[in-house]
Formats: C-alpha cells, structure tokens, sequence
C-alpha cells in the first residue's frame, strides 16, 4: 500500500510540474555548433521562450560580428535592466555594434549570403528581433492598427493621397501619443534598427517587411532623441513632453493633446551637436528604408507608390538642407517646424 | 462563396506557423502521450499497435476498442477557441463588414496576443478490433489525424503563417509468439494504407498588412495522395521485465526510424523508458529518453506521469460506466536537444 502511495504521489506530481516551464535536461543539452545555435534561438523565440532567444541569439552574432576574440555579452540582462544602466547600454551598443560588422561583411563578399554562416545570422537576427520586442513590451499593434484604418476605410480606393489633407494638428499630435508609447529608450531602437537593416540586406519575400521595420525603428529612435529632455537615452514620464501629454492622475495618456503647447517643448537634440549628427543619419536611413521597400510594395497595397516617392525625394531635399550644428541650435519643437517649414519652400 | 473567403481568411488571422514535419502517419494515443511518449518497451494493449505490434501477443482475447477521439491544443488556440465560441454574433458581424483591412484589425486586437507566436492543434481517433492472444495476435486498426501549426510574428510588421494537414489510414496487423523457458519472444507487423492531405495550408510569414489589402481567395488545398508502409515490431520479456523495438515506416528510404525501450509491468503499475529517432544523430541523447509510468489505483482511475525530453507530463483518465474520459498536459518536441523547441499542449478526450 505504501509503495502504490509513493507511485500515486510521484504521478500527481508529475502533473503538477507538467504545468512549469522546466526542463531537467536543458542545462546538460546545449546546442554547440552555430548553425544549431541559431535554429535553437529561433524556435526558442517563436515559442516565447526570450532568455534562451537572446542568450543563443547574441552568442551567433558576437561570434560571427565581434571583430575582437569574442566576449560573451549577457544581452538579456542588458535589456531587462533600467535602461538608464550604463552597463546595460554599453552591452546593448557593443551588441548593434557587432549586427552593424556581420552586415558589412556580408555585403562585402567576405561571409558569402549563401554560406552556413549568413543563414545562421539570419535566423539569430530574426529571432533577437522577435525576443526584444517581447522583452521590451514593444508593442506597435497601435502603429498597424492606424495603418489598417486606412485601409479599412468604406471608400474602396484609399491612397496616400487622401491622407495628406487630413494630416491635422490633431492627428500629429495622435501620431506623437504613439510614438512616445511605442518608444523604449535609443540603445534598444539603435540595435533592432541594425538588426532589421541586416535582415533586409537578405532579401526575398520578406525584404518589404524589414525595410518597414526599419522605418519604424528609426522614427522611434528619432522621436526618443528629440522628447529625450533629461538626456538618459530613454524616454519616461521624467522628460518634458510628459507635461503635455501625460495625465498624471490616471497615469495614462491625456485623450486630447495642445499641439500649440507642445511647439514650447525643448528639443533633445539641442546644444547636442552629435546626436543632432546620429538624428539625421537615422532620418535619412529611414528615408532609404522607405524607398527600398516601395520597391518591393506588393501589388494589391492601395498606395499610389510613385506619389510615395515623390514625397520621400522630397523629405530627402529637406534634410539635406540641414546639417548637425543647425539642428542642434533649434530649441524648440515650434522652433523646428519652423525650420521645416522654411525648407519646404 | 465570400463567406467562404471570408472564413478561410478568419482562420489565417485566427490560426496563423512554422513548418515542422508532424508524423501524420504515427499515431499517439493519449495514455502514450500522457506517460511521455513511451511505450515500445511496455507495449501491453492496444496502443502496440502504433509503438510495437509485437506487443499485442498480450493474452487480452476479443478486444473492441472503438472510437477514441482526443482533442490536443496548446494554450493559445485553447483558449482563443473558447474565447470565440463566446463571440460568434460579435464574429459574424465583423465578418459581414466584407472589409479584409477591418477583420484583419479586429483579429489582430482581440486574438493577436493569445496567438502570439507558434501554436499548434492536433485532433486524432482511433479504433482497434482484433483477438489478442497468447502467442498469435490479428487485428484491425483505424486511426486519422489532424494537424494545425500557427504562428503570429510579434515582428514590428505583424505577419501570419499556417499549416494544416490531414491523414486517415487504415491498418492489418498480426504478431506471432513462442517461449523459450520464461523467455517470451513476440514478432509483430502492421501494414498501413491511407490517403493524405498534406498541404491544406502552407503560408509561411504572410504579412499581415498584405493579407489586409488582398483580395485573393486563400482557399484551402484539399489534394489528397493515397500512401501505404510497413512497420515492424519486437519484443522480449521475462517475467514483468520487457524490451521492445520498432522500425516505423519500413519502406521509407531515409533514415530508418527506429525506437527502443523497455518496460516493467505489473498488475497495477507499468513504467517503460523509450528512446526514439535512434539513427538520427541530429537528435542528443537526452532529446530521444522518454520516460512514463501508468498506476491503476482503482478500476476506474489511471494516473500517468513522465518525462519527454526533459519535460514533465502527466494526466488522469476516469472511467464513468462505459465511457472513459481524460485530461492532461503533455510537451510537442520539435527541436534537436531538450529544453530547445517545444509546445506544451493541453489535451482532453474520451472513449468507449
């Protein structure tokens, strides 16, 4: 009777742990060679499993970016400590750093894209780009979710060009609420930037997507460098646009935003020439993200992509009209859709 | 024909995927899935039949093992199908709107979290008809499957991807037995013949946005194949001490797939220990050891337990009159080391 007991209570907690997230066999059984590093990272991150994504992941980069004897960087610390850390950022840094060295060695012939190597890159980008978003709580369901209104819309043929009328203060201050929301902190958008941009250098199917991606992760970069008032590298409810547009009594975003107000906010950039120099390299990649991917715009998009690329070719025009110690001496946001203004004539 | 699209089109959005090579044509019953996909050794009823024919030399006599349905799905669809069932009105009114960028957006706001990455669903059946006997075993086996894998992308541009796939399969099996001393050897061989659907779906990272501003009928594939193969079983045992082995799929020209095991049963407890894709040195070693145990403290009531490539699996079954009903939770291995690529599925079912 004891013995059934015993076997009866071993079973029941053999149920009991099923529901637990624990391998007995994991710490004995890690995958070695590069190749199965990067698949395990992979199916790691599309199981929602992040720390052994990161873990795997950073490892196939390092090793095939790092252009010193590689260190092991513990990337899922970094990104689950305050990002205000410096430690965390200088990992994060050296991390893009390395994507930023496997991008141009694959683009200068010395990893050939066809090789083991570029396809373990590959999936170690893909799946350090899916476990970052989840860390980091990287939702940008509000940024497609606007994007799938559009297209929504009763009217049959929506293009871009129904868009601009309606481009009002109201909806710019809409587009800054999300972006404020979406950003999370400058080291984070600078390496999912790198990665994205790694990834699109693959092409194929999936190029329109992380040229796309690209664009967004630089916007975000953008719009932390510019609201970052207290410098830190991420944007909380510390920096001043937080007064505007944060109701600090239900500790959620204020349904309506004063653009009017918003035009005294001090820039980030401001006095800060070398990040003025980082804000225009990541607009004009963001531009270039765009056009690349309006050529691979698959054919049922309802934009008019000729049209698209006017305004870019335009953007473009603008931005070459500034150079870093000029957007650095605007103080203001006002002060900067004047300048734009200005430029656009 | 629109509410057709339009169904086909809740489905991507609803159950979105990666491919993995789901084995249509091996079929785990509950109580195998339940003690950790172990059972060559043990092999001592019906569930032989898919784990080591040999097994069913077992002296049961008539046995009629007809139907058994099991439902498994992991968290994400689980509950995203019951989160739809109780939305159907609210469903079909989006449906209604015609609008693919509107379904898209609703699906992606309401379900897009819950089937966050992959998931996967399995339905199966099976029935066994035959004369188990002493020394000589014939049967008749039928089992069919169902297999859905999804995966949403939480990549900055949402994307969607699917697979689904199909088997029914009709099976002969015999198994011959002789001692020596207390030596019982048991030979045993199952011939299978069935038809399968093997792409209703394949859409690989489809973007979401793409999905909204198409217009393309996303029908499914419904081509079938006919497929037939062999498997061959062996079994060893000596008092309650059992040790079994299964080449599956004989008349595939890949690597042979071949499990082992060995099990030790007693009137109220079995516990066996399998190792699968033995040929296969992609696999590790710890990847390939299952281990399960089966305790019967009453007639009615059967306790499982195990470890499946390092992960805990258990479940109970309750026997209510004829019916039987069960519930547990076990672990889909999809990667080449324990603890790397997996699904924890959730399953429930019942039988006659």
């Amino acid at each position: 009777m004891k013995k059934f007991l015993l076997i009866g209570t071993i079973v029941v907690l053999a149920v009991a742990l099923s529901s637990c997230a624990l391998n007995v066999f994991k710490p004995f059984d890690k995958p070695s060679n590069l190749s199965s590093l990067a698949k395990n990272a992979l199916s790691a991150a599309n199981t929602g499993d992040v720390q052994t994504s990161i873990s795997l992941s950073s490892e196939v980069i390092t090793s095939a970016g790092s252009t010193s004897a590689s260190t092991k960087v513990d990337l899922y610390s970094a990104l689950t400590e305050p990002a205000t850390s410096s430690k965390a950022k200088a990992v994060i840094e050296q991390v893009a750093s390395d994507v930023k060295n496997v991008k141009s060695r694959i683009q200068n012939g010395i990893i050939s894209k066809n090789s083991t190597t570029a396809s373990a890159v590959k999936s170690a980008a893909i799946a350090m780009v899916r476990s970052i978003s989840q860390v980091k709580k990287l939702s940008i369901t509000s940024v497609i979710s606007t994007i799938l209104g559009v297209f929504s819309k009763p009217a049959s043929s929506v293009s871009i060009k129904d868009m601009s009328p309606s481009l009002t203060a109201s909806m710019a201050s809409k587009i800054v609420v999300v972006l404020l929301s979406a950003s999370r902190g400058m080291p984070t958008m600078d390496l999912l930037s790198e990665l994205s941009s790694l990834l699109s250098v693959y092409g194929g199917k999936d190029e329109f997507n992380w040229d796309a991606a690209n664009l967004i992760y630089d916007t975000l970069y953008v719009s932390t460098a510019f609201f970052d008032s207290n410098h830190d590298g991420v944007l909380t409810t510390s920096d001043e646009i937080f007064n505007y547009v944060w109701d600090k009594k239900n500790n959620c975003f204020k349904r309506t935003v004063s653009f009017e107000k918003l035009e005294t906010l001090t820039l980030g950039t401001y006095g800060k020439p070398a990040l003025a120099q980082k804000v225009i390299d990541k607009m004009n990649e963001a531009i270039q993200s765009a056009k690349d991917g309006l050529n691979y715009l698959p054919s049922s998009f309802p934009i008019d992509s000729s049209y698209a690329q006017n305004i870019l070719n335009k953007a473009e025009t603008i931005l070459s009209k500034f150079n870093a110690n000029e957007l650095a001496s605007l103080k203001t946001l006002g002060d900067l859709m004047k300048a734009l203004e200005t430029a656009f004539q | 024909m629109l509410l057709k699209k339009q169904i086909i089109f809740f489905l991507i959005v609803l159950v979105s995927v990666v491919a993995f090579s789901f084995d249509l044509s091996f079929y785990n019953s509950f109580e195998t899935l339940m003690m950790g996909n172990t059972f060559t050794g043990i092999a001592n009823d019906v569930n032989a039949v898919y784990y080591n024919p040999a097994g069913l030399t077992n002296s049961s006599g008539f046995v009629f093992d007809i139907p058994n349905v099991n439902v498994n799905a992991s968290y994400g669809i689980g509950s995203s199908v019951v989160k739809a069932l109780t939305h159907l009105n609210e469903i079909k009114t989006v449906l209604d709107s015609k609008n693919n960028a509107y379904i898209a957006d609703y699906f992606l706001k309401n379900y897009g979290q819950a089937l966050l990455n992959t998931n996967r669903a399995v339905v199966g059946t099976n029935g066994y008809v035959g004369y188990d006997g002493e020394n000589f075993a014939l049967g008749v086996s039928a089992f069919s499957q169902a297999y859905v894998q999804t995966f949403v992308s939480n990549d900055i541009i949402p994307s969607v991807s699917l697979h689904a796939k199909a088997a029914a399969y009709v099976e002969g099996v015999g198994a011959l037995a002789f001692k020596i001393f207390n030596v019982k050897f048991s030979f045993g061989g199952t011939y299978r013949y069935g038809y399968v659907m093997p792409q209703i779906y394949s859409i690989n990272n489809l973007s979401l946005l793409v999905v909204a501003s198409s217009s393309t009928a996303l029908n499914p594939n419904l081509t079938y194949e006919a497929t037939s193969n062999i498997d061959l079983g062996l079994k060893v045992s000596v008092d309650h001490v059992n040790f079994g082995g299964l080449w599956h799929n004989v008349t595939n020209s890949s690597t042979p797939d071949l499990r082992i095991g060995t099990g030790l049963v007693t009137r109220n407890l079995a516990i066996g220990v399998d190792f699968d894709k033995l040929l296969d040195n992609r696999y590790s070693f710890f990847r390939r050891l299952h281990i399960g145990v089966k305790y019967t403290p009453f007639d009615f009531v059967k306790l499982y337990g195990g470890l499946s490539a390092g992960w805990f699996v258990g479940g109970a079954e309750l026997k209510l009159g004829f019916i039987k009903f069960y519930g547990g939770t076990y672990v889909m291995n999809t990667g080449f080391h324990a603890g790397y690529g997996y699904q924890r599925m959730y399953t429930i079912g019942f039988g006659l």
